[in-house]
C-alpha cells in the first residue's frame, strides 16, 4: 500500500515559520484524532470527547484551531522550534521541509520490531524570505491569511475524501494504530520529521535508514 | 433515487443523528460568529451527553431556533423534499443596513447512496469528522475576521435559519462556494457548503423614506428581498425570531443578533429595555432636581449628585433658599398645590377672593404675581466673596467720612419732643 502524500509550499518570513507549521498540523491533527478510548473489559469501552481551542496567529491575521491537550500542543511546538531554529541559524535566505506522517504498526514477528507503515504524509517546503520593508511585511501579512486560509479547506477536502484510514483496531491492538500515551486524547499515530535541506541525498538516506531500522 | 431500504432500527437513528447534526452544525456556525475565541475541554470520560465526541456547548437559543426551523420530522433532510437546511450570517449596522456576508448549508442528495455504509458507526463517524471540518472552516472564511471586530457602535453580527435552497443572490457578484465534507449514507448523501461574499465595498443606495446615512466602511447596499415572505420555499422565520433581549429592533424581525450582543450591550441597553432610552432617564433625573425650587444648577452632573444629598451636605446658600421656599409654602393659600418650581407646567387655578376665578383678571394677576415673586437680583447676580468685601470696605470708608453727620442725627433723634 503506498502512502498518500501532500505538499504545501509557503515562502515566508522568519518569524512567521512556527504559525503557519503550527496552523496546517494541528488542522490536520484535529481530525485525526479520537477521543480517548476507556476499556471496561475485554469488548467494552467509551470514547472520550475532544475539545478545541482557537489559536490566533501573531504575525498574520489569522485563527486556527488546535485539540485542547496541552500534551499534544507541546509535543507538536517542540517539534516545530526545532525545525525554525534549525532553519533560521541555516541563513537567512535558506529553506527546509517538515513532515508529519500518520501510519500505522504491523506485527513481523516475536523478533522483530513492529513495522512502522505510513499511510498519510503531509509535508510543508518553506522557503524563508527577507523582507525590506514594513510595506512588504503588511502585504506579506495579508497575503498569508489568505494563503492560510485556502490551505485550510485544501486540507479538509483532502480529509474528506474516501481515502483508506485505518479501522479501529480490537481493543488489545489500539497501540498499532493509535497512539495512547496521551492522557486526554487518542491521536493516529503520527511522526514528525524534519530537514533544512532537503535533497535527493539526504531522502534517500532517510528512507535507507528507516528499512536498516526496521529490519532489526 | 437510492431503491436501498433502510431498516426502521436504522432509519430513525439515522434521523436521530441527522438532527443532532443538524442542530450541532448551527451551534458551530453562530458560535464562530460571536467574536470571542473558543475553548472547549478535552474529556477522556465521555459523559454520555456529548454528541459526535465533541465537546461542543451548546447556547439554548440556537438549539430552540433550529428545532424549531427543522419543525418536524417531515422537514428533516433524509425524507422527501429534503429541504436544505441553511444558516445565513449577515453584518448589520447601527443604522440597521445589513449585508448578507456568508450562506451555510446542508443539504441531502438521493442520488448518489452508499449501502454498505453503516449508520451507527461509520456515518456517525463520518457525521463528527465533517463537524470538525465545519470547526476549522468557520474560522477561514473572511466573516470570521470580521465578527472578532465587532462591536454595538460599529456594526454586530447576525445570523438566520431557514429550510429550502439556499439563498445566494444577496452576496454579491464575485461570491466565493466552498465544500466542506460530505458524509455518504445507504440512502443518500450529506453534503456541507459554504457560498461566502468576497466583496465587502459597496456604495450606499438610499431607500425612499429613510434618511441617507452616511458611508460607513463597508458601504452597506440596502437589502432587496431578503425579508421578502414571496418565496417559494418553506421559511419558518415567522417562527424563527428568536427575540433575544438585545434584538429589540421590531423593524428587522428575521434576524437575531448573535447571543454575545447581550452581554455586550451596555447598561444603557438594559435601561432601554425597562426604563426608556438613556435620555429619557437622564432627563428624569433633571426633572427630580428641578422638583425642589431654587436648586437649578449648572452642570447635570451637580444635579445628578445633588439628588443623591442629604440635607447635610447641602451647601449653605441652598439650605437658606429651601428654608425661605418652606416658610414661603406655609403661608400660601391651601388651594395651592403648586409646590414645584414656577415654571412646571401644573396648573392651578387661582381663586382671587371677592374677585371673578378668571386668571386673566387684573386681582388674579396680582394675586399670582405676589405668589410667584421673582428672584431678588443679588440672588441672581451674585457678587463674589471678593467684591462683597471690597464693598463694604467701600460701605465703611463712606460711612467713616460721615462720622459727623451720623452724630447730629442721633443727636436731633434723642432731643426730638
Amino acid at each position: 500500500m503506498n502512502a498518500r502524500s501532500q505538499t504545501f509550499e509557503f515562502a515566508i518570513e522568519g518569524r512567521q515559520i512556527a504559525e503557519v507549521i503550527s496552523c496546517m498540523f494541528h488542522t490536520i491533527l484535529f481530525h485525526r484524532c479520537v477521543g480517548k478510548y476507556n476499556t471496561k473489559g475485554s469488548d467494552n469501552y467509551s470514547v472520550g470527547t475532544l475539545g478545541y481551542t482557537d489559536i490566533d496567529c501573531d504575525y498574520t491575521d489569522f485563527t486556527y484551531i488546535v485539540t485542547t491537550s496541552q500534551e499534544l500542543q507541546q509535543t507538536i511546538s517542540d517539534k516545530i522550534n526545532q525545525f525554525q531554529d534549525k532553519l533560521r541559524l541555516s541563513g537567512l535566505n535558506s529553506s527546509g521541509q517538515i513532515t508529519l506522517e500518520f501510519y500505522q504498526k504491523k506485527k513481523s514477528g516475536w523478533m522483530f520490531k513492529p513495522e512502522e507503515i505510513p499511510w498519510e504524509i503531509w509535508t510543508i517546503k518553506i522557503e524563508q524570505m527577507q523582507l525590506s520593508s514594513e510595506n512588504e511585511r503588511q502585504f506579506m501579512r495579508e497575503k498569508l491569511s489568505d494563503v492560510l486560509a485556502e490551505r485550510v479547506f485544501q486540507i479538509t477536502e483532502i480529509i474528506n475524501k474516501p481515502d483508506y484510514v485505518p479501522k479501529p483496531p480490537h481493543l488489545s491492538e489500539l497501540d498499532l494504530v493509535f497512539d495512547t500515551s496521551y492522557t486526554d486524547i487518542q491521536p493516529y499515530l503520527f511522526k514528525i520529521n524534519f530537514s533544512d535541506t532537503p535533497t535527493i541525498a539526504n531522502h534517500v538516506r532517510t528512507i535507507l535508514k528507516e528499512a536498516f531500522n526496521t529490519s532489526l | 433515487m437510492s431503491d436501498y431500504q433502510l431498516s426502521n432500527e436504522d432509519h430513525e437513528a439515522l434521523e436521530k443523528f441527522t438532527k443532532f447534526f443538524l442542530v450541532k452544525a448551527a451551534q458551530i456556525i453562530v458560535q464562530s460568529r460571536l467574536g470571542e475565541k473558543k475553548i472547549t475541554k478535552s474529556k477522556p470520560m465521555c459523559s454520555g451527553n456529548e454528541w459526535f465526541h465533541l465537546s461542543i456547548k451548546d447556547i439554548p437559543e440556537v438549539t430552540v431556533n433550529a428545532k424549531k426551523c427543522l419543525g418536524d420530522i417531515q422537514h428533516l433532510l433524509i425524507n422527501p423534499p429534503h429541504s436544505s437546511f441553511c444558516v445565513e450570517i449577515s453584518l448589520r449596522t447601527p443604522d440597521c443596513d445589513t449585508i448578507t456576508l456568508e450562506t451555510w448549508c446542508i443539504s441531502f442528495d438521493d442520488s448518489i447512496s452508499d449501502p454498505a455504509q453503516r449508520v451507527r458507526f461509520n456515518i456517525y463517524n463520518r457525521m463528527s469528522i465533517v463537524l470538525r471540518s465545519l470547526l476549522t472552516c468557520t474560522r477561514a472564511t473572511p466573516t470570521y475576521q470580521l465578527s472578532r471586530k465587532q462591536s454595538a457602535d460599529k456594526y454586530i453580527i447576525c445570523y438566520k435559519m431557514y429550510s429550502g435552497e439556499p439563498i445566494v443572490s444577496h452576496l454579491g457578484e464575485h461570491y466565493s462556494k466552498k465544500t466542506i465534507g460530505s458524509i455518504l449514507t445507504p440512502i443518500g448523501r450529506f453534503v456541507l457548503n459554504v457560498a461566502y461574499r468576497t466583496r465587502l465595498t459597496m456604495s450606499l443606495t438610499p431607500m425612499e423614506n429613510r434618511p441617507i446615512s452616511n458611508l460607513t466602511p463597508f458601504g452597506i447596499d440596502i437589502k432587496d428581498d431578503h425579508f421578502s415572505l414571496d418565496r417559494n420555499h418553506h421559511s419558518l422565520e415567522d417562527d424563527n425570531d428568536a427575540q433575544l433581549p438585545s434584538a429589540h429592533n421590531s423593524s428587522v424581525p428575521k434576524s437575531s443578533p448573535i447571543e454575545v450582543m447581550k452581554r455586550r450591550h451596555t447598561s444603557s441597553e438594559s435601561v432601554s429595555s425597562s426604563h426608556g432610552t438613556p435620555d429619557k432617564v437622564y432627563y428624569s433625573k433633571l426633572r427630580a432636581a428641578f422638583a425642589i425650587p431654587g436648586t437649578i444648577a449648572h452642570t447635570p452632573s451637580h444635579i445628578g449628585s445633588y439628588s443623591r444629598m442629604n440635607d447635610n451636605d447641602l451647601p449653605y446658600v441652598l439650605m437658606q433658599q429651601q428654608d425661605q421656599n418652606s416658610k414661603a409654602n406655609y403661608s400660601l393659600s391651601a388651594d395651592l398645590d403648586n409646590d414645584t418650581a414656577p415654571d412646571d407646567f401644573i396648573l392651578v387655578e387661582v381663586k382671587p377672593f371677592f374677585g371673578k376665578s378668571d386668571s386673566t383678571d387684573d386681582l388674579a394677576l396680582f394675586i399670582r404675581s405676589c405668589q410667584q415673586p421673582p428672584m431678588l437680583e443679588s440672588f441672581v447676580f451674585e457678587p463674589s466673596l471678593g467684591e462683597t468685601i471690597n464693598q463694604l470696605n467701600d460701605e465703611l470708608r463712606v460711612f467713616e467720612s460721615k462720622v459727623e453727620e451720623f452724630d447730629q442725627l442721633v443727636g436731633t433723634l434723642s432731643t426730638a419732643d
